[in-house]
């Protein structure tokens, strides 16, 4: 009985070399083969961006409007910068069911010269990934460790008046000339009026939304494609801004760095303040190579041509200008507290907070006359209704502000969108050349909208 | 071709197995009954999947009769077998085959034997999420000390080869190494 049962048992182990069967993929060529491609760029367009033009390093264009403590013109030693570093602890996928993907659990760190290489100028760079499984995403989380441009100038007053020199950071390991701004980045000035505001992160990670609107968009990785590519853009180019950050140092000596960051033209950053963030603008978007179209036509020279899901408003694309200065309720806020061992910080501290005193005042009390009769913002409730409206009008997710999934630029006069996937599309021109450091205000789209059908394979000619 | 060669191999061993499962010579020779066990030890990819998974720790459950020679078993062995990555590269892998064991016919203390086999495997790779059974081929050598009448303990190396390269677009197969620590036992 024993034996007849072990027969059996080692017939049927026998009988297993012959069960594979006919419909088996190549499982460990597969498990190297990486289908998904993850391609990063640094520009506002998705193809043929405009040039750098960077203006002059002590140019209003360039130092933002709350450098006003350090705005050394005689004896700066500021350079431009000339280098972008990016550390990226890791990448993450999410799906259409909120679930995370780890699929590139790999510190990436990136230094990309500001000139027209891959990252500015269209093409992108791949940043390593594995796959995930078959799937709908719909956000890619970019952890992000450190963003540096590079030199940074720190400001020491001495007897003469500024003293400048290099200022130092860390990244990857090694003392660089620049400055980690990602620290700043965290939150924006908005985050901090609200309670949850200690909770948030914008960097850690950055999320970028993946389009759905067409939905051949939207990431459908399906590892029977031979590829998909991912493409995530942060809006880095022609969009640097100088800023100023002053600290003790060691010796309680209060000393200014003038550091580069990302513009402020969407979350302004007024003086004294270190929340910079909400101005990472990025938008991600899939589509599997043979399987686009293209659109292509005569403009207008040095202009930018969208192309946005037919029938969304184009005011989600634009912004009103200058939203926190036309806050009504824009209070200052309190300084910081003293900490630390020297006197000047705390005599520093009431000299402050004296001025603060007046500032806010001044909003209760525009005319000093002891009335609150003229106040731009007379209780809490529009307190709150003015910043709920100021946070719908720099959200990057819905109907504030979004970055286009396909935009270009006419250098010529002629455009050209590549890689577009099939779908029915408006497009848009602008009616002007954009200034440094700025994008798009309400109607600065002047042109359209003018609707075309991309078909793949084909391109479709459209005269704008 | 290579199914020809399964198939005469197979009818050999039916024949084979037609004699009684407990045939053994002498009584005091207690190592050559039926045994049952299993092992565990550090398991190792090599070649091209070593690039994707690292080794791991593994273990697995065997089963062996006799046949009518005396230094020739038959076996069925089955195992479970993780490999992990530091990325998001991870292979499951369960083996299930049957094999020939042949004892070095000399009179030591300890026992040699070399073994032969084939079979299938499952295997299940992550982030992919796909699994599917594949042929395998496996050879290995086994050192066994018998510690008694019931007792064996014993050291073994296999090498297993993942069989892919019927599928149209493999580029290569899988060559794993198995080796560990055995406990088995003499029924």
């Amino acid at each position: 009985m024993k034996s007849r049962i072990l027969n059996t048992i080692t017939l049927f182990s026998l009988m297993l070399i012959i069960l594979p069967g006919c419909n088996n993929k190549p499982l460990l060529t597969e498990m190297e083969t990486s289908r998904l491609i993850v391609v990063l760029k640094g520009t506002y367009e998705s193809n043929s961006p405009k040039s750098w033009n960077m203006p002059a390093v002590d140019s209003v264009d360039l130092v933002d409007d709350s450098v006003d403590d350090s705005n050394v013109t005689v004896g700066s030693v500021d350079t431009l910068p000339s280098l972008f570093m990016m550390d990226i602890a890791e990448i993450k996928l999410v799906d259409s069911g909120g679930k995370q993907h780890d699929f590139s659990n790999l510190r990436q760190t990136l230094t990309i010269p500001l000139d027209e290489n891959p990252f500015f100028n269209g093409t992108g760079i791949i940043l390593e990934s594995d796959d995930v499984p078959s799937g709908n995403y719909i956000f890619a989380y970019i952890y992000v460790r450190k963003m540096l441009l590079s030199n940074s100038t720190k400001y020491t007053p001495v007897s003469t008046g500024w003293y400048g020199e290099t200022s130092f950071d860390i990244f990857a390991e090694q003392v660089v000339p620049g400055f980690n701004f990602n620290q700043f980045q965290v939150n924006s000035y908005h985050d901090t009026l609200k309670l949850e505001g200690s909770f948030l992160n914008r960097v850690f990670p950055v999320a970028v939304p993946i389009v759905s609107n067409p939905i051949s968009s939207l990431l459908h990785f399906d590892n029977e494609n031979p590829y998909t590519v991912l493409e995530l853009r942060l809006n880095v180019k022609n969009f640097i801004k100088k800023f100023e950050y002053g600290s003790y140092d060691a010796n309680g000596v209060y000393s200014y760095i003038h550091y580069y960051g990302f513009s402020d033209w969407l979350n302004d950053v007024q003086s004294d303040e270190t929340t910079i963030g909400g101005n990472i603008l990025t938008v991600g978007r899939a589509f599997v190579p043979g399987l686009t179209g293209s659109i292509s036509g005569t403009c207008t020279a040095n202009r930018h041509i969208i192309a946005i899901p037919a029938g969304e408003a184009i005011t989600n694309y634009t912004a009103p200008a200058d939203q926190r200065k036309n806050n009504p309720c824009n209070f200052p806020r309190p300084p910081a507290g003293y900490y630390g061992p020297f006197i000047e910080q705390a005599l520093d501290y009431y000299l402050k907070y004296e001025k603060f005193k007046s500032d806010w005042n001044l909003i209760v009390d525009p005319n000093s006359d002891g009335s609150n009769a003229d106040s731009t913002c007379l209780n809490f409730t529009t307190y709150q209704a003015s910043w709920d409206t100021y946070a719908q009008g720099v959200d990057t997710s819905n109907t504030g502000f979004k970055i286009p999934v396909l935009a270009t630029y006419s250098t010529g006069g002629t455009y050209l969108i590549e890689n577009v996937p099939a779908g029915t599309y408006d497009l848009y021109m602008t009616g002007a050349d954009t200034t440094y450091g700025k994008l798009f205000e309400d109607g600065a789209f002047t042109t359209g909208p003018v609707t075309v059908t991309v078909s793949i394979g084909l391109t479709t000619s459209q005269n704008l | 071709m290579k199914k020809s060669y399964i198939y005469i191999i197979s009818i050999v061993l039916m024949l084979v197995l037609s004699a009684n499962a407990y045939a053994y010579k002498n009584r005091k020779d207690y190592f050559n009954k039926p045994q049952i066990g299993g092992w565990f030890g550090p398991i190792t990819p090599l070649g091209n999947i070593s690039e994707l998974v690292k080794t791991n720790l593994g273990g697995g459950i065997f089963a062996r009769i006799n046949t009518p020679y005396r230094y020739l078993k038959v076996g069925l062995d089955a195992s479970y077998q993780q490999f992990k990555s530091d990325g998001v590269n991870e292979l499951q892998f369960v083996p299930v085959f049957g094999s020939v064991i042949f004892q070095l016919p000399v009179d030591f203390a300890v026992r040699f034997q070399l073994k032969a086999g084939a079979g299938a495997g499952y295997l299940f790779a992550k982030p992919d999420r796909y699994g599917q059974w594949d042929p395998v081929f496996t050879g290995g050598i086994e050192v066994s000390f018998p510690a008694g009448r019931l007792v064996n303990i014993g050291l073994r190396i296999d090498y297993i080869y993942i069989y892919e390269g019927y599928i149209s677009g493999s580029k290569f197969g899988g060559h794993i190494l198995n080796t560990g620590v055995m406990l088995y036992f003499n029924i």
